[in-house]
């Protein structure tokens, strides 16, 4: 008696479609809100928050996608076509700021060169105690902090393309005639234009799904809205209409970066080439390039992490009743007890969709896996808030049929939370398993099951062991931003689940900046594992 | 040996096809194969060959007919047995060995009956490789990878063995060499095989049947010489081998006997058929010399200004524009083929 297996694989491509149902089904259930929409809802947010919302949120995205490209791209040309003092170091240096939540730099800027910063102190020395200084807690400050935090994707982005794909492209140029000047203008700058609208995206979508950073700076942007109807009236509903506005801008963005690449898509490279040949600057402009450099790494990183440091220690020594210390492991464990099952969750699921890629059906794995990978482009509200819905659905579903979900749902569960975290942290650890298990041929999986091995077993024996650094890359990837993360905890936490981020948060709302130095130097400390990583890989010399 | 009928047959394939997407890659194949047969599935680079292979692996479904392997069907177009269930032994270009595992392991990886060592330990004997059990793949030299890879995919006792061009990427040095190492450990062992290559050579020296694939289609299939001397079609004729086509009566005039009259029909002429002595009263010049080491080929145009080619020993050189009485060797005799297009 043969068992028959009816196609391929089917179970297989059965579990990456159910992947990426779990993933879309929240964001679906909230983008569909919007087809039964509540008049009082609206009526009652149009006449209050809802157009400064609009416009705040519209001149945020823009500022900070101009001032991220302008500094992003400059800063990678700066680096890959000229030279001078400091500038190979500048280049892997000028990614850093990446290891620096907004949330950390944001209380970092307003603390510093805020009303009550020592800039402004000392500003006041010297002019009296009336002279002008710009307004930090508004959205100038907020742009600033964003960009600060943000350009390296434009400047990362930038410089792979200069790399990969202009360099060849360059020297056919100066080849047929063209001068260094030319040939950056009509060849350079067009091959670079859909990393450069590539970044900006990136920048925009990480901009909107902050509404912590934000509020430091007094600055109301629709995310914000969406935090405050529901944390403040848990009316799922109302907060679910409001984020398919957030939705909306997220479909801009996307909009934009397809209107700026234009029909552009350089898939192929210009030509391998030896890189750009850099330009050797003296005198004062290489003066004034290592100045910008050095002044961009050290408001972006260097000062805030002495910054923090110095604050740190202070505050462990200071009298000011109970020692941090005591409070640090419990919010530690939850911060920890959040990473690890997201860890856990994530590189599994990631581990079986890209093994299904290798034994279900071809085209419904693809597709399965590319709209599971979507999640990470859905801002952190529209998740959260989906997120909920879902779970809600599931629990009155259960419910029907006599069962009850565990853990009150309206005010969040772990699992809720957990589940938010996957949505939106599943893209990096599916890509780094996706190219580990892709190092290994095709050839041999197929040896493998052809000597009796079933799918399951090939994956044991033969994938797994052949791709566990990728493994390691993904957990650390999805570690390090769960543990970053604060907008979904913020909204989903259940009651007094406070993690780093949250601890860092609530003090530096309260303006108590150096409590939450070591919380934030801890977070950054963590995050940097990943950037000094891509650092390294940087600064090796290309081959 | 078993006396009944039908498990001296190892491999039916009948009527199989196979799309991707509007192309066809294997169009209504079916052949059959027997026990201890070794059939070597030869054509050029996208006619289908490696796609038939996995097919019969079960790496692909077929999407009509039916392959039965051992009496059992394993694929009737709707069902597919998995490749893990079918008995097949899979060798590639490549190897695929596993790097994270030993040779031993390599070769213990699909032995699940528990002799694992002992298996593991007499095919490492066959293939000449009993020393190696304890290296890794990346400290094997390419012919060294070839045997593990063959004790590999036949440690488990495969029904069949499926080679994908297995000495693609050795040098032409190695190659001939483990060629025959191959062949003969494939026969000792009593297991039938497919053999995909591009090179009929190679397809001539190895199958005991060759079947020549072409746009998915098995066009001959036969033994090597009757592929060779008895070619179907034009293509087959050009692609086993160096052939130059003529109408009947060309070949008539070259001949000694007398041949039917002319029927429109085209001839293949090989290059071992002609041989040629100068005569200034000829039927055809020389003109073109190219030299193979051992022997020369000449081209030698006829009067009705087709060309044909003629192998001669090194030793005798004849110059460019001589004029020669070119015949057909006694005993060979150009058959006629259908023309379908060229190569």
């Amino acid at each position: 008696m043969q068992v028959f297996s009816r196609g391929t694989g089917r179970s297989w491509s059965w579990g990456s479609v159910v992947a990426a149902v779990l993933v879309i089904v929240p964001v679906a259930m909230l983008a569909t809100s919007i087809l039964r929409p509540r008049g009082d809802v609206w009526s009652q947010q149009w006449s209050t928050r809802l157009p400064g919302e609009l416009w705040s949120t519209a001149v945020l995205l823009a500022g900070v996608a101009i001032a991220s490209t302008v500094i992003g791209a400059g800063l990678a040309w700066l680096t890959a076509a000229y030279r001078f003092p400091g500038s190979r170091q500048f280049g892997w240096m000028l990614i850093l700021p990446l290891a620096i939540p907004s949330y950390i730099l944001g209380f970092l800027t307003l603390s510093t060169v805020g009303r009550t910063g020592p800039l402004q102190d000392w500003w006041r020395a010297q002019f009296g105690s009336d002279a002008w200084f710009p307004d930090v807690e508004s959205m100038w400050g907020a742009i600033a902090t964003f960009t600060l935090v943000l350009y390296p994707y434009v400047y990362l982005l930038t410089r792979a393309a200069l790399r990969d794909q202009a360099a060849g492209a360059y020297f056919a140029a100066r080849t047929l005639g063209a001068g260094p000047t030319e040939a950056a203008r009509r060849v350079v700058l067009p091959l670079v234009r859909p990393a450069i609208a590539a970044g900006a995206a990136v920048v925009m979508m990480e901009t909107l799904t902050d509404f912590a950073t934000v509020q430091y700076f007094g600055v109301d942007t629709v995310s914000v809205g969406v935090f405050r109807i529901w944390r403040g009236t848990y009316d799922r509903d109302a907060a679910s209409e409001i984020a398919t506005l957030v939705l909306g801008f997220a479909f801009l963005a996307i909009g934009f970066e397809r209107l700026a690449r234009g029909r552009a898509k350089y898939g192929q490279s210009g030509g391998a080439g030896a890189g750009i040949e850099p330009k050797r600057l003296t005198g004062g402009r290489a003066a004034a390039a290592t100045a910008l450099c050095t002044f961009v790494v050290a408001a972006a990183f260097a000062g805030p992490v002495v910054r923090l440091a110095v604050w740190a220690v202070a505050e462990q020594r200071s009298d000011r009743g109970t020692p941090q210390t005591e409070e640090y492991p419990s919010y530690l464990w939850h911060s920890l007890q959040l990473v690890a099952f997201t860890v856990v969750v994530c590189t599994v699921v990631a581990v079986l969709l890209a093994n299904a890629q290798r034994f279900g059906s071809a085209r419904i794995t693809r597709i399965a896996t590319r709209a599971t990978a979507a999640g990470y482009a859905v801002p952190g509200p529209v998740v959260g808030i989906g997120v909920l819905l879902a779970v809600v659905a599931l629990d009155g579903a259960l419910e029907a049929i006599g069962l009850d979900l565990p853990g009150a749902v309206a005010t969040g569960s772990l699992l809720v939370l957990v589940y938010a975290y996957a949505v939106r942290f599943l893209a990096p650890g599916l890509s780094a398993v996706e190219s580990g298990i892709g190092q290994v041929p095709e050839e041999m999986t197929a040896s493998a099951r052809t000597l009796g091995e079933r799918p399951f077993g090939t994956m044991r024996r033969v994938h797994l062991p052949l791709s566990r650094a990728s493994l390691l890359t993904a957990a650390v990837l999805v570690g390090v931003d769960a543990l970053k993360e604060l907008p979904i905890v913020l909204l989903l936490r259940p009651f007094g689940f406070d993690t780093l981020p949250v601890w860092v948060y609530n003090l530096a709302s309260e303006s108590r900046f150096q409590q939450a130095a070591l919380p934030a130097l801890s977070i950054v400390a963590v995050a940097l594992i990943p950037v000094i990583l891509l650092a390294r890989q940087l600064d090796r010399p290309d081959p | 040996m078993n006396a009944d009928p039908t498990a001296a047959i190892a491999l039916q394939v009948d009527d199989v096809s196979k799309r991707f997407g509007d192309t066809v890659a294997v169009d209504h194949v079916s052949f059959e194969l027997s026990a201890h047969e070794l059939l070597a599935l030869v054509g050029p680079s996208g006619c289908g060959k490696s796609t038939l292979l996995r097919m019969l692996a079960g790496l692909h479904g077929t999407e009509s007919g039916s392959i039965t392997l051992g009496g059992t069907v394993v694929d009737d177009g709707h069902r597919a047995l998995p490749p893990e269930r079918r008995r097949v032994g899979l060798v590639f270009q490549e190897h695929a060995l596993f790097p994270h595992l030993s040779v031993a392991d390599n070769v213990g990886f699909g032995v699940r009956d528990g002799t694992t060592r002992e298996r593991v330990a007499e095919m490492l004997t066959v293939v000449g490789l009993s020393q190696y059990g304890e290296r890794y793949p990346h400290e094997l030299s390419g012919g060294e990878r070839q045997r593990v890879a063959l004790a590999r995919a036949l440690a488990p006792r495969p029904a069949l063995m499926l080679l994908d061009e297995p000495f693609a990427s050795l040098d032409p040095n190695l190659r001939a060499r483990v060629r025959d190492d191959v062949v003969r450990i494939l026969r000792s062992s009593g297991t039938p095989a497919v053999f995909v290559t591009h090179d009929q050579n190679e397809a001539l020296a190895v199958g005991d049947r060759v079947a020549v694939m072409r746009s998915g289609r098995v066009v001959q299939i036969g033994p090597p010489e009757d592929v060779f001397h008895a070619p179907a079609s034009r293509f087959v004729a050009a692609f086993m081998g160096e052939a130059d086509f003529v109408h009947r009566s060309e070949a008539g005039r070259l001949a000694d006997e007398r041949w039917p009259t002319d029927d429109g029909a085209l001839v293949m002429v090989r290059p071992d058929d002609v041989t040629f002595t100068a005569d200034a009263a000829g039927n055809a010049r020389v003109t073109g010399a190219e030299f193979r080491g051992s022997v020369w080929n000449y081209a030698l145009e006829l009067e009705s200004g087709a060309t044909v080619h003629a192998i001669r020993s090194h030793l005798e050189h004849v110059a460019l524009g001589t004029t020669v009485t070119a015949v057909i060797r006694p005993g060979h005799r150009p058959v006629a083929v259908a023309d379908d297009v060229a190569v």
